[in-house]
């Protein structure tokens, strides 16, 4: 097992939530269950146990009279996916030249 | 943890493969939901144009125009930053050369502007407001280019 594999992302729907929030800065909670195809409890919970990693960061504002929720990735967990993907490849390039 | 939790210390190299499918493509579906409205690029043109040109003003229409231009800048920001999603013009990657460059360009035409009207000729300060709106329109073009090749290579 490589040193990268972090089983806070791993689940898919967090890892799934990781990949989208990597490469921007900023993804509103509805968009992102629309990209997961998820209840908004079941994005809640996955978004939570990230949250509490210090993975990610909310950020709520009003705007049309309700309030949205934007998410964005901290730094430590920008660099927890780029090692947790390392690792998933490592895995799958070492069972590729094994013939796996 | 979720159902789909997995803690095991052995992973296996299917499962990494269907880990990584189910990430593929996450780029260019981010592409597909960045929208910016139209207006962003030629409302941030002319207040960044405004902010050029405002030496060139009488007073009280030079702090006029920094504080229009400023107020604009905010503005469009803020609208921005409130879409569903959105990418800061100085995230790391070729964006941020992209970005680097129409700073240094606009901080030449900003001095350029202030060192030529100071000298008398002052015909250069809305050559140089006109030049800023239309490097803007064209730096945003770009941009966004650059951004979404390189959304499409990192699949």
């Amino acid at each position: 097992m490589s040193s990268g594999f972090d089983p806070i992302i791993h689940p898919l729907n967090r890892l799934q939530i990781c990949a989208l929030l990597a490469p921007i800065d900023e993804m509103e909670f509805s968009l992102i269950r629309e990209e997961l195809q998820v209840s908004d409890s079941v994005l809640s919970k996955q978004l939570r146990y990230l949250e509490e990693a210090g993975y990610i960061q909310p950020r709520k504002a009003n705007q049309g009279g309700r309030q949205r929720t934007w998410l964005s990735l901290t730094k430590t967990g920008r660099k927890a996916f780029a090692g947790h993907v390392r690792a998933l490849q490592e895995v799958a390039e070492q069972a590729d030249l094994l013939g796996n | 943890m979720g159902k789909n939790d997995n803690n095991n210390d052995k992973l296996t190299a299917e499962e990494a493969r269907r880990s990584l499918d189910s990430i593929r493509g996450s780029g260019k579906r981010i592409v597909d939901q960045l929208h910016v409205p139209w207006w962003h690029d030629p409302l941030l043109g002319l207040c960044l144009a405004l902010l050029v040109m405002h030496h060139g003003f009488p007073t009280p229409l030079d702090i006029l125009s920094v504080a229009l231009g400023c107020l604009g800048v905010f503005f469009v920001l803020h609208n921005y930053t409130h879409q569903k999603v959105w990418v800061s013009g100085w995230r790391k990657g070729k964006t941020e050369v992209v970005s680097y460059i129409f700073f240094v360009v606009y901080l030449i035409v900003f001095a350029a502007s202030y060192y030529f009207n100071w000298k008398g000729y002052t015909w250069v300060v809305p050559l140089s407001g006109a030049f800023i709106f239309v490097a803007l329109m064209i730096f945003g073009r770009v941009w966004m280019a650059v951004w979404r090749k390189e959304m499409e290579e990192s699949e």
